[in-house]
């Protein structure tokens, strides 16, 4: 008789746990019954109770999504400002005594304005310029912030033997070799071998496909027998496995790669050299902003977290990440 | 009606109402699935999808269009070509294991060669790269991913299905010749060769064509190595599957856009050609018992040589097996064991760039809550299935319809099953990225593992038991209450905690529903949290700075689940109770 209370105690309890938590939705402030708080596992991110409904609602966890060149950036300044401020009272002290909780989810640039228009993140981050119909459908409240520029360099191999031909490639070189006109290596130049260019690009949900269609290859489509690869650093990591390679490695990858001793070397375009001055004064065209966005307001836990991103911490983790900083660090 | 009889039926309607959700589930998931797909065909036609080989899903100015031709014929060729290999040394090693002498040597065998059935898939598609695309690149081929480099990874994945349920045919056969083959002068590998194979081929047969359900739905690992390209399939060229093309393009399609049906309708061609497979298998499976015992003809295949080709292919075949999950677990552990220290355990993921320094304690934990929450939210309804099949039942055809569900459950991909999550619980229903959208994906993944190991433990408890408790006057639930469950306790802990493996090791539900690249540590099911297969992935494809880590997480990884098979397996034997005492 005990066993049977207690066995229907627990599901009513557990049922009242989810409720519980699922009132809450994604921001962290769910009104629990201070019963159930104390038996459940899981306690809600919310450990305000009943007399919470005095304050305002207060957003205590922040979720990011989308660009898997940005992601690594926000994930390390989510970790270091999670590990300085352990709770949002240590930020601010008008704020409430709540855990931080940011949240990076990674998925592409396509995923990340999903996820933005769609309410399932509050920031999306993308690495491409936003088109104007996903600016409509994030509404007025629009807002964009730009945290660094990458370009595309267009990057072969170090042991390839075109390093020693020539050092720029016009835009319509790049298309041809990109759209599978010109298959081998020698069609590009006769004193080159005949051995087939192995293309390398970025999977359709990376906001890097779409700058380069957009900056380079305008109406030519890209051979199908080009290589996908899911983030830009495994795309500078194949270029540097395989000697004809070719691909437009990102600038933050490409230095990354080149870290310990040359094994990619990037092609000028037009003329222009991909280096960090070129891209800045944006006389490098194939470079694309690093960013977020949001159509939603800008609460105060936000901003908060905002304001570290553009500091001298953020200024630090974006070099470091081989990308160059949009922005000149608060102090 | 006493106290007794009223909780009595309670409970019973308690059970079949959870049995029922469990069937539900299958219903709901496809009727969802096909449900999102529809309006593609609206705009582009049936036939146009399937033959056609251009897959452009957005118009970058040169128009769209879905033709996911070449992705079936990657899936195809890809599980075809590894069931190939895996047949080839699998059946080899079946027929040792069968012709073995002693008892032992399967009893250790066995849980040894199912350990590669615990690998997750993040981790072959992890060594593949690291290991077979290096073979193939050394070889001269580009990058190194191909056809033939997944076919080879999925080949070892799909093995220890194909051997176990092999074995047990084999098996069945042996204890019906060998020993009248034997009598007649025939030596042993003889009769295997030319009596036992030919008598089991028929079920040889229907477990390879199960084991190709499985290889086509399989995801992560051959993503990792096929090379991702829209062409059409050659050996050492790249190719596409459909679960590669669903998990790389399905977080960038807007909802509600030609894109996004196209992909439900790729992920709809693909369950129904596994429902397919499953209700054909069972059918098969039913025509097979009926027709009997037939005679088996002698001198079947090949004479007196085959027993000594037979004995040279089983014994090679198994070495091959052994030296593969030996491989395996020492790979991952002599590159990883560096990197694991109490730090790289409790520390959250730090440094400027991330996981460079600190640790993964986030992922673990998440790992445990995604784990914990699937295995409550599918186990249950597993449990009560089970014990609806084998207590409650009324006739044998809806005992079989219902093992026929459960089996075609546990057919649908988990790509297809992240995809419904995806749609349904984070979007349609607004519970957002959350542990408890992605545990749901889990637990329909994970019901049918449970159900049938749970089913077998009923199954193995004498009837007459509880046929006497039922004569004594105890009621069903009280039965099932006081005799069976305490009975069956440890062959249900141990099905729960092999299910928790395999709900550890799944990276594809987690990708879009509620595993992210950082989180602090969960703690509620309502937010995202980490996951260690997921951050397995991430940090391969970060790319060589992060490789020690990965392996490191890859390490713990296969820890857990070495312990946990470990911890099962022990516990069933030490509660397994005689019978026939």
């Amino acid at each position: 008789m005990k066993k049977h209370l207690a066995i229907a105690m627990s599901i009513v309890m557990l049922c009242m746990t989810i409720s519980g938590c699922a009132s809450s939705g994604t921001d962290g402030t769910a009104d629990t019954e201070t019963d159930v708080a104390a038996t459940a596992e899981e306690a809600s991110a919310a450990t305000e109770d009943a007399s919470a409904t005095a304050e305002e609602e207060f957003q205590s966890s922040i979720m990011f999504c989308g660009s898997t060149s940005l992601y690594p950036i926000m994930s390390s300044l989510a970790s270091s400002f999670t590990n300085e401020y352990e709770t949002w009272d240590a930020v601010d002290a008008s704020f409430p005594s709540k855990n931080v909780s940011i949240y990076v989810a990674p998925g592409g640039s396509g995923v990340g304005v999903s996820a933005a228009v769609d309410g399932t993140a509050d920031f999306g981050m993308l690495a491409r310029d936003i088109k104007d119909g996903e600016k409509a459908e994030l509404g007025e409240g629009y807002q964009e912030f730009v945290v660094a520029r990458d370009a595309l360099t267009i990057s072969v191999n170090a042991n390839n033997p075109i390093v020693d031909v020539m050092d720029d490639m016009d835009i319509e070189t790049i298309q041809k070799i990109f759209s599978g006109e010109y298959t081998t290596w020698d069609q590009v130049d006769p004193s080159l071998p005949h051995e087939t260019i192995n293309v390398y690009i970025r999977d359709l949900s990376g906001g890097a496909y779409e700058v380069f269609q957009k900056t380079v290859m305008g109406d030519t489509e890209i051979s199908t027998n080009a290589t996908q690869s899911a983030s830009m650093t495994e795309l500078a990591t194949n270029i540097a496995g395989d000697e004809w390679a070719i691909g437009y490695a990102g600038y933050g990858a490409y230095i990354k790669a080149n870290a310990d001793g040359e094994k990619l070397v990037a092609m000028k375009v037009e003329g222009v050299e991909a280096n960090e001055e070129n891209i800045r004064n944006g006389s490098y065209v194939i470079q694309r902003p690093v960013m977020f966005v949001t159509g939603d307001e800008i609460s105060a836990s936000e901003q908060a977290f905002i304001d570290y991103i553009f500091s001298q911490v953020g200024y630090d983790t974006v070099v470091e990440n081989g990308y160059i900083p949009a922005f000149t660090p608060e102090s | 009606m006493t106290m007794q009889r009223a909780l009595d039926i309670f409970w019973s309607w308690v059970i079949k109402a959870l049995a029922a959700l469990a069937l539900f589930a299958l219903a709901f998931v496809v009727l969802f699935i096909v449900q999102e797909a529809l309006p593609l065909f609206g705009e582009v036609p049936v036939a146009d999808f399937l033959l056609g080989t251009r897959w452009m899903p957005v118009d970058f100015g040169t128009g769209t269009s879905f033709g996911v031709f070449n992705f079936i014929a990657g899936t195809v060729a890809v599980s075809l070509l590894a069931l190939a290999l895996a047949a080839l040394v699998g059946l080899g090693a079946a027929m040792f294991l069968a012709c073995a002498q002693s008892d032992l040597v399967r009893a250790v065998s066995y849980p040894f060669i199912d350990l590669l059935a615990g690998v997750p898939s993040v981790v072959y598609g992890f060594v593949g790269l690291l290991v077979v695309a290096q073979v193939f690149m050394a070889a001269g081929i580009s990058t190194g991913l191909c056809i033939m480099a997944a076919a080879i990874v999925l080949a070892v994945m799909i093995l220890p299905f194909l051997i176990s349920s092999c074995s047990e045919s084999l098996l069945a056969e042996r204890n019906r010749f060998l020993l009248a083959a034997q009598t007649l002068g025939v030596s042993r590998w003889s009769a295997m060769a030319t009596i036992v194979l030919p008598a089991a081929t028929r079920n040889i047969l229907l477990s390879l064509v199960l084991a190709i359900g499985r290889a086509m739905g399989e995801t992560m690992a051959v993503m990792m190595v096929i090379g991702n390209a829209n062409v059409f399939p050659t050996l050492l060229g790249k190719g596409e599957t459909i679960p590669s093309v669903i998990a790389l393009e399905m977080g960038t399609a807007v909802a509600g856009s030609l894109h996004y049906h196209a992909l439900f309708a790729a992920g709809m061609v693909l369950m129904l050609v596994l429902l397919a497979i499953n209700l054909l298998v069972s059918l098969l499976r039913n025509r097979l018992s009926q027709e009997g015992r037939r005679s088996v003809a002698l001198g079947g295949y090949g004479g007196r040589r085959a027993g000594a080709v037979a004995r040279i292919w089983a014994g090679a075949s198994y070495a091959l097996v052994v030296v593969a999950v030996l491989f395996l677990f020492g790979y991952v552990f002599w590159r990883g064991a560096h990197t694991i220290s109490w730090e790289f355990l409790t520390q959250p993921p730090s440094g400027l760039v991330l996981g460079e320094e600190g640790g993964i304690a986030p992922a673990i934990a998440g790992s445990l809550a995604f784990t914990a929450c699937a295995v409550v939210l599918g186990g249950i309804p597993a449990i009560a299935c089970a014990l609806y099949v084998s207590f409650y039942v009324r006739s044998r055809r809806m005992a079989g319809l219902i093992r026929l569900v459960v089996q075609c459950i546990a057919g649908i991909p988990s790509i297809i099953l992240g995809l419904f999550a995806y749609s349904f619980l984070v979007r349609d229903l607004a519970w957002g990225r959350c542990v408890l959208s992605a545990s749901t994906a889990l637990a329909v993944m994970v019901m049918p593992f449970i159900e049938v190991r749970a089913e077998k433990a009923f199954s193995e408890l004498p009837q007459a038991v509880v046929n006497a408790s039922y004569a004594l006057g105890c009621s069903r639930f009280h039965a099932i209450r006081t005799i069976v469950l305490p009975a069956c306790k440890g062959e249900l802990v141990s099905g729960v905690i092999l299910g928790a493996c395999y709900a550890l090791g799944a990276t594809a539900p987690l990708l879009f529903t509620g595993g992210v690249a950082f989180a602090g540590m969960p703690t509620s099911i309502m937010e995202p949290a980490m996951a260690l297969p997921l951050h397995l992935y991430l940090l391969v494809a970060q790319g060589a700075t992060s490789l020690d880590t990965a392996f490191g997480t890859a390490c713990v990884m296969m820890a857990l689940i070495l312990a946990s098979n470990a911890v099962a397996t022990a516990y069933a034997h030490a509660t397994q109770k005689d019978w026939r005492r």
